[in-house]
């Protein structure tokens, strides 16, 4: 729609809901936002309806407005869909992305691997049939349409129906092609005979070349089928016309291209299914049915419907089929999956059970909380899929490559076919060695190199319990050169206890009033330490908790403060000399301390303290071994994280850095190199963000929510290192398949166009199975990783 | 609801994210300007009141 606003804004309109606004600043930022993206001439972003109209030009990139939005810390509501496309090629992937990039896609990314498109779009704007039209319009057939991102059976379906059609072409052109190589050399067959034979080969065996090649023609670019569709066409019309005006004729070479490529075709899509075998096992663990309590008994039904608040019953062997917590009951679970832990994790009444673990001891009554596409399963798979679909940056260079690859491809084919016949060679054979060129050449194990490594990668990963959300953090982590810990819950257990307390009772009870309603580890320690001295804690009339400072609270009507020097000053509460010399000293023994302040006056003392994760110690040493240099930055106060880094053997450490600090912290360090950032997915986002790679160690199973590149589980140190390992992995295995395709395609080129002639020579037929090899080899390879 | 000392907006103490503690006293702010705004010079907001949106 063309529309014309105010006086002299002439463009495209669009609306985009925004998230996160809350205040007339925000909507001056987004709108500030939007208009730098280059194209957009207006733009008014209103608070009261969370909406953002903006006119642009039509030639407006879309998914820049998404990204200058969330680059100001917002973000823009949106859809996403899953399209398989079957017939589109690893080097169609630009032109498949470009097709699907409407008015209104903030993202397409099109995975060679899976032959899956992942589209992002405003629902305002456009919706999947649009971009499976538009797909259309391009030549390409849009398959299935997944919403539901945990249906991970679309590329499955995809990929089985791509390798019945083509087993069923595949089957008439083998004893064809035999009969054909065979009346080579015996000359059995009559020309004619041949020539129908050799028609049904190419045209019906090798329309998908016929087809594809038609496709790419009309978009104006080559791919792969168009250098199979020219090799095998010009060979087989040039012995046509041999045949019929009595030449010698080569019918084989034709055929045998077309049955060896697509018997190679036939291997790839089987051998690409296994590469995503990792996730569809995880996807495949939530049970289907689940047993819930009605009335006295149990009654099956669908696990999704499972509401919230029911309770279901899981036996021995059984795989929970919903996230929930245990009501009655007790057993053991293996969480292997999730955790990458061996070790079956005890379960009774009050822990947490999540779905898709399994039950290998006891009977256990689960209090549903999460069912279906919510639990953190379905969670975890959606954001492996979504990772699986991205390619790595060095394969940037391999597409641009690909882009002009079967151009040059055509043009040296033209070239040898020229110079063969100028050198005074018959133009059948002159023909051969072109056709040769146009089929040794194979732009697809390029598009492959490093797609088929991540989906691989992805998927080990999820298995080790890492869970990768972004997979540049698989380059990103290999030239990292420090490696920042959160101190609080990552290097330490998380669960400190009061060690010492000074001061009188009551305002212990305050303190612990106060406390109540945060879930910081220090709050925790000192409302445990309370209760057991039997303090009676009361909820508190109001609470603010000021992050790098401390809390406070209304208890009962008197203002109570618990916190450190800081936030003492700011309550204007005098700390007496000689508590101060006592915090000082605590602290000096790495404990953290804390005052309590009632109505203004300083009436207590708190000490603190956390013991270091027994796995700290090796997993710092096994980073330094790696090349990183381990640095420590924690919210506590100085002496406490000094006695911590000293206990490690570090010796960069940074205190009383607030989350804002942390990510100045981690800018700073950038200068000097890569960092990875490993902390708390919801109180370091900010640093994680500003990491290279951001770890989080989540104790949650709200992995969406978090920030970060990769979420490992809490409590396993050692997954940080692992996760390079697994990186150095991955862009290795990524590497080799790029200089295989590249060292592959420069070697026969030559070889092919006769240049060895007599010596060394490549029949097309013999070219034709070297390409295929080459792809294979590029799967098989990545496949490797699976036992990485 | 409380009043952004700095803005004079309506903030929601219950749901604002930008806060500080002066004087054994929370104030509560519209967003991370309006905060580092009254952090630099309280007494003067405390004093004149609301001033609108900082500008910078």
């Amino acid at each position: 729609m063309d529309i014309r606003v105010g006086v002299k804004v002439e463009g495209r309109e669009t609306v985009l809901k925004i998230l996160g606004m809350h205040c007339a600043t925000c909507s001056l930022t987004v709108q500030r936002a939007l208009l730098s993206v280059r194209g957009v001439r207006w733009a008014e972003a209103s608070l009261a309806s969370n909406e953002a109209r903006l006119v642009a030009s039509p030639e407006l990139d879309y998914g820049e407005l998404l990204k200058a939005v969330r680059r100001v810390g917002y973000d823009v509501y949106r859809e996403a869909v899953y399209i398989s496309v079957p017939g589109a090629r690893p080097e169609d992937a630009a032109a498949v992305e470009r097709a699907a990039r409407l008015w209104g896609v903030f993202r397409a990314s099109f995975s060679p691997a899976t032959s899956l498109l992942y589209v992002e779009y405003n629902p305002l704007e456009v919706g999947p049939r649009d971009v499976a039209e538009a797909l259309a319009r391009a030549g390409f057939k849009a398959g299935e349409v997944s919403r539901s991102e945990v249906d991970v059976d679309v590329d499955r379906k995809a990929a089985e129906r791509d390798a019945r059609d083509l087993a069923s072409r595949l089957l008439p052109a083998v004893p064809i092609t035999a009969v054909l190589m065979a009346s080579m050399m015996f000359p059995a067959v009559p020309p004619l005979a041949q020539l129908l034979m050799a028609s049904a080969v190419q045209f019906y065996s090798g329309w998908r070349f016929l087809s594809g090649a038609y496709r790419a023609f009309r978009n104006g670019t080559a791919n792969m089928d168009t250098l199979v569709a020219l090799g095998t066409l010009s060979t087989f019309t040039y012995s046509a016309y041999a045949a019929l005006t009595g030449g010698r004729a080569f019918f084989e070479a034709s055929a045998a291209v077309i049955t060896f490529v697509l018997a190679g075709r036939y291997m790839e899509s089987r051998m690409k299914l296994k590469t995503g075998d990792a996730v569809r096992r995880l996807a495949q663990m939530a049970p289907p049915r689940a047993r819930v309590k009605t009335g006295e008994g149990f009654t099956e039904v669908d696990s999704a419907q499972v509401e919230p608040g029911q309770l279901v019953e899981v036996r021995e062997g059984e795989r929970i089929p919903v996230d929930g917590y245990v009501e009655e009951g007790m057993g053991y679970a293996d969480e292997s999956a999730f955790t990458g832990e061996p070790m079956p994790a005890e379960k009774k009444p009050g822990d947490l059970a999540l779905a898709g673990t399994l039950l290998v001891r006891g009977r256990l009554l689960v209090r549903a909380t999460r069912s279906g596409a919510h639990t953190y399963l379905a969670e975890v798979v959606r954001l492996v899929r979504q990772a699986q679909n991205a390619r790595l940056p060095i394969q940037r260079l391999a597409d641009r490559v690909a882009g002009v690859f079967t151009w040059a491809v055509m043009a040296a084919a033209a070239a040898t076919f020229a110079a063969w016949a100028l050198r005074g060679a018959p133009p059948g054979q002159a023909l051969l060695f072109a056709a040769s060129v146009l089929v040794v050449a194979c732009p697809c194990a390029l598009g492959l190199a490093t797609p088929l490594a991540v989906v691989v990668g992805v998927g080990r990963a999820a298995e080790k319990g890492l869970l990768v959300k972004n997979p540049e953090a698989f380059e990103k982590a290999l030239r990292a050169r420090f490696a920042v810990f959160d101190k609080t819950g990552t290097l330490t257990k998380g669960s400190p206890r009061v060690v010492k307390y000074v001061g009188d009772v009551e305002a212990l009870a305050y303190a612990a009033s106060a406390e109540s309603q945060s879930t910081h580890p220090l709050a925790r320690a000192l409302v445990d330490y309370a209760s057991e001295l039997g303090l009676a804690v009361q909820p508190p009339e109001s609470y603010d908790s000021f992050p790098g400072m401390g809390v406070y609270a209304t208890v009962g009507g008197r203002s109570v403060g618990v916190g450190n020097e800081r936030l003492m000053e700011a309550l204007g509460a005098e700390v007496p000399q000689g508590m101060r010399e006592l915090a000082e000293g605590l602290r000096s023994e790495g404990l953290s301390a804390v005052y309590v302040a009632v109505d203004g006056k300083v009436r207590g003392l708190a000490a603190l303290g956390d013991k270091l994760r027994p796995d700290a110690a090796s997993a710092v040493q096994r980073l330094r071994s790696m090349g990183l240099e381990p640095v420590v930055a924690s919210g506590d106060n100085e002496r406490a994280v000094a006695a911590v880094a000293a206990k490690l053997g570090i010796s960069r450490y940074f205190g009383g850095a607030e989350p804002e600090r942390k990510a100045e912290i981690v800018r700073r360090l950038r200068e000097e190199g890569g960092v990875i950032f490993v902390g708390d997915g919801v109180n370091d986002a900010p640093a994680l963000a500003a990491a290279d790679v951001g770890i989080a160690v989540s104790n949650g199973t709200e992995v969406a929510k978090e920030a970060g590149d990769v979420v490992v589980a809490r409590g396993d140190l050692s997954k940080v290192a692992e996760f390079l390992q697994i990186s150095r992995r991955v862009e290795a295995n990524a590497r080799f398949n790029l200089i295989w395709a590249f060292a592959y395609n420069i070697a026969l080129i030559p070889i092919a166009a006769g240049l060895f002639y007599p010596a060394l020579s490549l029949r097309p037929e013999l070219a034709g199975l070297a390409m295929s090899l080459s792809s294979i080899t590029v799967t098989l390879n990545a496949l490797r990783l699976k036992r990485a | 609801m409380a009043v952004d000392p700095v803005c004079g907006m309506e903030v929601d103490p219950a749901k604002a994210k930008y806060k500080t503690l002066y004087r054994g006293k929370v104030y509560y702010f519209c967003s991370s300007m309006c905060k580092e705004e009254f952090e630099r010079r309280p007494e003067y907001y405390l004093q004149h009141g609301p001033q609108g949106m900082p500008h910078r």
